[in-house]
């Protein structure tokens, strides 16, 4: 893999973390958060996503259930009470390294 | 929509073995549905060669199982699955029983077994650990080497084996596997209860020595009841495997853990007869001699002219089905990692 993907790809796994948790402020199932972040310009393949909802979920940051939803059951996410304050935190430090590096840049 | 099971029960065998693969095969079907379900819109249904676009486009369920597994590592996720099988195969079904019988092999020769047996095995050990870091030295340098393109795998949605045949063909092998061994756990228990010896001629060749030989009397009174009780631990995993299909996976790791087991000592058995085979040639020339001598040969008279050949015979016969027992083991590893 040449160096500019490897260090992409570095760049992208920590805001990939921000960028789900704040698309789940509203409740979400995996396809239209994948479609929604796609949308956006932030692309995130199945086996990324899933594995990271999953660790989220197991962080306490997230809620899931399986519900009933146009004739099929699927898996539907949302960002948990204590997620909601991480959320407000992480904004927080992102906007201050996103200053910096504006600065430094 | 039967392609899109086929396509995740292709992925199945290639997930992390301790990922939560019913979840994770759910979450994508739902995924896969979701997007087949956008794509179509206000048609009735989705016509093949899009829905083949889609799953083309998500790729080979090799290279979607990949990347559920872990992070950055030596043998990175395009080719752990492969190494996790081939490392599988070659230690715990090929070098393990290996190891095994050669320990056992050397112990029985030597005069002084426990420390011949010892030094063998660790010798074994330090075989297998030199293989094992020569096949991860292999895989970490195909994991950095190997080309994007091949990676990209040439593969049709289409053409991946349907999922209801895949369940039919393991119903009948697991049939099968009970017949054969409920037929291997009969005659073994018959042998052992003395049946064979009510069979016109078996008696007195017996008692001539001739069969079972003294080489195969010994085997046979050492392992016969593990024998029966091995082939009856199949019999119940199979028998499983066809009441509750949905318990195949652990029926045939039992099935696998078992026909390893059975190689292992069924070779480890044979080992110290191996000398014997050599005299398989003079079963010929003993009957050319009595038909050249116009004896009239009864049983007694044949036991004595064949019996250590049948012996032999019967070690040839041992190590066929030991080695049988491995490649069993082998292929049921295969056939667990792909359900």
């Amino acid at each position: 893999m040449d160096p500019f993907e490897t260090l992409r790809m570095e760049l992208r796994r920590g805001s990939l973390v921000l960028a789900v948790l704040a698309a789940l402020r509203s409740e979400k199932y995996g396809y239209t958060l994948r479609k929604s972040l796609a949308d956006r310009g932030l692309e995130i393949d199945e086996g990324t996503l899933y594995p990271l909802l999953r660790r989220l979920e197991s962080q306490g940051m997230l809620e899931s259930e399986w519900r009933d939803s146009q004739g099929r059951s699927k898996r539907f996410y949302r960002l948990s009470p204590e997620g909601r304050v991480l959320l407000k935190q992480l904004h927080a430090e992102w906007k201050r390294i996103a200053g910096c590096l504006g600065e430094i840049l | 929509m039967e392609l899109i099971d086929r396509y995740l029960h292709a992925i199945r065998p290639w997930l992390p073995l301790r990922a939560p693969r019913d979840e994770i095969l759910r979450e994508l079907s739902e995924d896969i549905r979701s997007e087949v379900d956008e794509r179509r819109g206000e048609r009735a249904e989705i016509p093949e060669a899009e829905l083949v676009a889609i799953l083309k486009a998500r790729g080979h369920p090799m290279a979607v199982a990949a990347r559920f597994g872990p992070g950055e590592a030596l043998i990175g996720p395009r080719f752990y699955p492969i190494f996790r099988l081939v490392a599988t195969v070659a230690l715990g079904y090929v070098l393990l029983p290996l190891l095994l019988v050669v320990s056992a092999w050397s112990a029985v020769r030597s005069s002084h077994p426990f420390e011949a047996g010892v030094q063998a095995m660790f010798s074994s050990l330090q075989a297998a650990l030199m293989f094992l870091g020569v096949l991860v030295a292999v895989f970490a340098v195909l994991d950095r080497y190997a080309s994007a393109s091949s990676a990209a795998l040439e593969w049709d949605p289409r053409r991946l084996p349907r999922v209801r045949d895949a369940r039919e063909k393991l119903r009948w092998h697991a049939i099968g596997i009970a017949v054969g061994n409920i037929v291997l756990a009969v005659a073994f228990a018959s042998f052992a209860s003395g049946l064979p010896l009510r069979l016109p001629g078996v008696h007195d060749a017996m008692l001539s020595g001739a069969f079972p030989g003294p080489a195969m009397t010994a085997v046979f009174e050492g392992s016969w009841r593990m024998v029966v009780a091995l082939a009856l631990m199949n019999v119940g995993a199979a028998s499983t495997i066809i009441v509750q299909p949905a318990l195949a996976r652990h029926g045939t790791l039992v099935i696998a853990a078992v026909n390893a087991i059975m190689g292992a000592l069924v070779l480890a058995a044979a080992m110290p007869y191996l000398g014997s085979i050599g005299e398989v040639a003079s079963f010929g020339p003993g009957i050319r001699a009595a038909k050249a001598a116009g004896v009239g040969v009864d049983a007694r008279q044949l036991g004595a002219l064949l019996g250590p050949s049948l012996d032999a015979a019967a070690v040839i016969f041992l190590f066929a089905w030991g080695i049988g027992c491995l490649v069993s083991a082998i292929t049921e590893t295969w056939r667990f990692a792909r359900l």
